[in-house]
């Protein structure tokens, strides 16, 4: 065969419009062609060459959004049509994808007729390592009106495959599909994972399937519609506080607009397996599916993205839909109409991990939450919630309520309506509270109770005079109240405390209790009546109330205690009289005593009658002996009842667990606790100066049992 | 710069940081051997076997009370308050009050489910004598909150803990000495392959 020199011409190519491409051939006496003219030629050369091939050199090809340099197209004529190679130096095209090259695609069929040129069977190859063309096939049709039809099928990507679809009306109008199976996303080119933003060290495993369909109309309107089904998706952050494992879900996107003016989008995420952390927040979708939608819409491309509607459901956990107009630094408006809320699984999927570490993390809230909100320029405008039904029980058994049900009507500004909670039984720290409804209004960073409002306690009553809980807006919260107790018996309250049990009752005027940071103080005197005398409590301070350690501080006075009362109380027998007393230094850690200065003494001036029973004198001496039945028993003394006395006294200094004992005086050996008076004359005098607490507890404990066994 | 105001600002403090530590009696020692004992009892007794530490002040003081004491009363002679007298706390540094056995009993208790996620590296002990997630990724995500649960909660603990001992000892302002005391027993007695924070605040593996 004889080798004749190819034709070569240096040729330049422009499309200057993509509706309307023309090519110009410069060194050919530049005559303008269609490619209707181009294939003349085409055919002209082919002719001249015979068999021969026929190579093309075209210096650059460029269009919107493209350049080709380096063009040179090969013909080689076969039966009738060419097998024909088109190979493209250096493709340059918009970011991510950057300058490409060299790239060569072989025909294996070219046909050059009237209309245009079809490319069949034809092969790619280029310079891309991570893209696997070797199967891949490419079919293209070029028509002289500016028709394009390109089908793109099997490029190896990213161990999936991907093919692309492409049909060009003559005027511009576009219709394109990309489909994508079973991409694994590690493998993806990191070029196209550089298009998502994600942060340094966030690591994404999964694969993916997924249709997109792209159409642009004659007039520029974009239609984008992408399905895809990523699955066992993982992800996770560098510390941890965002992940993903074994995620199966499915996106559906809508885009449609036009991009130098306005575009509407919408977008569907349900996710249907695997788990997820979205700190703190842990979602388990093999335990209920969750779909997420969000609509929107951006008015030009300057213009910021707006969110318009907004629907969340976790079937039988929580719904909601809201609809506005909110950008993303949260200008504008927004109502969230609805908030469903089955407040079991809600709480345990999106409360409680918010509390954790709180005194509410241990809660079991069962019934239904209702609720809306409105969002106005940067912030909640009001707030409205109903609550029905509900009822609430803790693990730490330090609250509970049945019963339950509220109506909260919040607002940043203005006069806020009435708001109530109210319940059919409860308790809180082991106090059972009646049924209670409270009324109060919220508005601002404050909520405010009207006065006088009833709370059932025990057997008596709080009644709350005044309310005011300040400082929500900045995150320190605190309440004010001003109480009264109505009288609420001792035996019930102790009980209720796990103390010895104690007879009488206490009411009495609870002002200014405040509760701030976790801690409770009061900025006056709680005034109480037990045991028929008053009783005075100073510095109360309360830390942790409802923490694993509540620590409790406060100075008691007592004045005038009836002793025939209190000792009932403590079933010593009967003594009479009246007593003062101090609790000075009182620390209560978790309601057990751990420090005090008490001392209890006959009242000063008290002339009263004074006497002890028989029964109480042998409580006093043989407490610690383990016996019943003292000294008295057996001898003159037990012919008596009672005796006088002119004082007793108590002191003890409780401190590391030891009680240091005292009485009213020093005696011979040791200090009086009862000093008697006339005939016949017995005085009690104690010798241990130290002893221990908890077993001073035991033997008050087993004197109350002893007692209990005798009365019945 | 006026170098003469900078050595009469760093002469002022250290003047005044001098003040403190002469003002303030702290019993170091003791409070160190009584961070170890406690230690041991959250941890468990590997620890006290390699140190053959002694037993914990808690245990000898209960029921450890002398026999009844009976005295002779004046007159009538009848009356002693026969309860018997508590022995003196042998110890010079109290870590056996109520308050903190009760914390013990409740760290010993979460011990066992903080210990995996100090060996994986998840959990480290910090320089306050606090633990914080190191390395959250180490725990499966269904674990997350449990740990950060379990975190907040011994934190909780803790910080009780270094309160409570120093009100058992009567100085309240002691809290943050027997911290810093504690932050570095816990450290040294941390198992091999745990996670701690150094004097930088970097993560060191035993």
């Amino acid at each position: 065969m004889i080798a004749r020199p190819p034709l070569q011409t240096r040729t330049t190519v422009a499309f200057t419009d993509a509706a309307r491409k023309r090519l110009r051939l410069r060194r050919t006496g530049r005559p303008r062609a269609t490619a209707g003219t181009l294939a003349l030629v085409w055919a002209f050369a082919a002719h001249c060459a015979g068999a021969a091939s026929l190579e093309l050199s075209l210096a650059d090809v460029t269009g919107p959004g493209f350049a080709a340099r380096d063009v040179t197209v090969a013909l080689t004529p076969a039966d009738d049509a060419f097998a024909g190679v088109l190979r493209i130096g250096a493709l340059e095209l918009p970011p991510p994808t950057g300058t490409q090259g060299p790239v060569a695609l072989q025909c294996g069929t070219l046909r050059v007729h009237r209309n245009g040129v079809s490319c069949g069977d034809g092969r790619l190859q280029g310079p891309w390592p991570e893209i696997d063309t070797s199967n891949a096939r490419l079919s293209l049709e070029l028509v002289t009106d500016g028709h394009v039809r390109a089908e793109l099928t099997g490029v190896g990507v990213a161990g999936g495959q991907v093919s692309l679809t492409l049909n060009r009306r003559g005027n511009g109008a576009l219709r394109a599909e990309l489909r994508l199976r079973d991409l694994d996303v590690e493998q993806t080119p990191r070029a196209w994972l550089a298009l998502l933003p994600l942060p340094d060290g966030f690591a994404v495993t999964g694969r993916l399937d997924g249709n997109v369909v792209a159409r642009v109309g004659a007039d520029g309107a974009v239609d984008v519609r992408a399905t895809t089904m990523p699955q066992h998706v993982g992800f996770s952050d560098a510390d941890g506080s965002l992940a993903a494992e074994h995620i199966g879900m499915t996106v559906d996107a809508h885009l449609h607009g036009r991009l130098d003016a306005r575009i509407e989008f919408r977008g569907l995420v349900r996710m249907v397996r695997g788990q997820a952390y979205f700190e703190p927040v842990f979602l388990d979708f093999d335990d209920g599916p969750v779909q997420f939608e969000i609509a929107g819409h951006r008015e030009g491309p300057d213009a910021e993205p707006v969110l318009t509607r907004l629907r969340y459901r976790d079937p039988e956990v929580l719904a909601v839909d809201g609809r506005g107009a909110l950008t993303a630094d949260g200008a504008g408006h927004f109502d969230v109409e609805r908030i469903d809320a089955g407040l079991e699984g809600a709480y345990a999927r999106y409360a409680q991990p918010f509390l954790l570490g709180t005194p509410l993390d241990t809660l079991t809230p069962r019934g239904t939450l209702q609720a809306s909100v409105r969002w106005r320029d940067g912030g909640i405008d009001s707030l409205t919630a109903y609550l029905r039904d509900a009822s609430i029980t803790d693990r730490q058994e330090r609250l509970d309520f049945d019963g339950l049900g509220a109506e909260v009507h919040w607002s940043r500004a203005g006069e806020a309506r009435r708001s109530w909670i109210e319940w059919s039984g409860g308790g809180l720290l082991r106090m059972a509270l009646g049924p209670s409804r409270l009324e109060f209004r919220a508005a601002g960073d404050q909520v405010s109770a009207p006065g006088r409002q009833r709370i059932p306690v025990l057997d008596g009553a709080m009644v709350i005079g005044e309310l005011a809980l300040t400082g929500l807006a900045d995150g320190a919260p605190r309440l004010r109240v001003e109480a009264e107790l109505e009288p609420i018996s001792l035996r019930r309250l102790t009980a209720a405390l796990e103390w010895p049990e104690m007879r009488g009752t206490l009411a009495g005027s609870l002002p200014g209790i405040a509760y701030h940071d976790r801690t409770l103080t009061t900025d006056g005197t709680l005034r109480a009546r037990v045991f028929d005398g008053d009783i005075t409590v100073d510095n109360l301070r309360i830390e942790g109330l409802l923490s694993p350690l509540p620590r409790l501080e406060a100075d008691v006075t007592m004045r005038q205690l009836d002793l025939e009362t209190l000792t009932g109380t403590f079933a010593f027998g009967q003594i009479s009289g009246r007593v003062d007393g101090e609790l000075l230094g009182l620390r209560l850690v978790n309601w057990q005593p751990s420090a005090f200065r008490a001392r209890l003494y006959t009242t000063p001036g008290y002339t009263g009658r004074r006497r002890i029973s028989q029964r109480a004198i042998d409580n006093l001496s043989s407490i610690g002996t383990g016996g019943m039945g003292g000294a008295l028993s057996g001898g003159f003394m037990r012919f008596f009842d009672e005796f006088n006395y002119a004082e007793i006294g108590l002191s003890c200094t409780l401190r590391n667990e030891v009680c240091h004992m005292g009485g009213a005086g020093a005696a011979n050996g040791g200090y009086y606790l009862v000093r008697g008076r006339g005939l016949p004359r017995i005085d009690v005098i104690g010798s241990a100066d130290r002893v221990a607490w908890p077993l001073l507890l035991q033997q008050l404990a087993s004197l109350q049992q002893l007692d209990e066994a005798v009365i019945r | 710069m006026n170098t003469r105001w900078i050595f009469g600002l760093a002469g002022c403090v250290a003047l005044v940081s001098a003040c403190v530590t002469i003002n303030v009696y702290f019993p170091a020692a003791a409070a160190e051997q009584a961070a170890d004992q406690f230690i041991d009892g959250v941890w468990g007794s590997e620890t006290r076997r390699r140190e053959g530490d002694a037993p914990r002040t808690g245990d000898g003081t209960e029921g450890a009370f002398a026999p009844p004491a009976r005295g002779a009363a004046a007159f009538a002679a009848i009356g002693n308050f026969l309860l018997p007298a508590a022995h003196a706390q042998p110890a010079d540094f109290d870590i056996s009050s109520p308050a903190i056995r009760r914390i013990e009993a409740s760290m010993q208790a979460r011990h066992r489910e903080l210990e995996p996620y100090y060996a994986s590296g998840a959990v480290g002990l910090n320089r306050d004598g606090l633990v914080e997630i190191r390395d959250a990724n180490a725990v499966p995500l269904a674990e997350r909150n449990n740990v950060r649960r379990l975190v907040a909660d011994e934190n909780t603990d803790r910080n009780n803990l270094y309160r409570e001992i120093a009100v058992a000892n009567d100085n309240p302002q002691w809290e943050s000495r027997i911290r810093e005391v504690f932050a570095r027993r816990w450290i040294e007695r941390a198992r091999s392959g745990w996670y701690y924070r150094d004097g930088d605040g970097n993560w060191q593996q035993k």
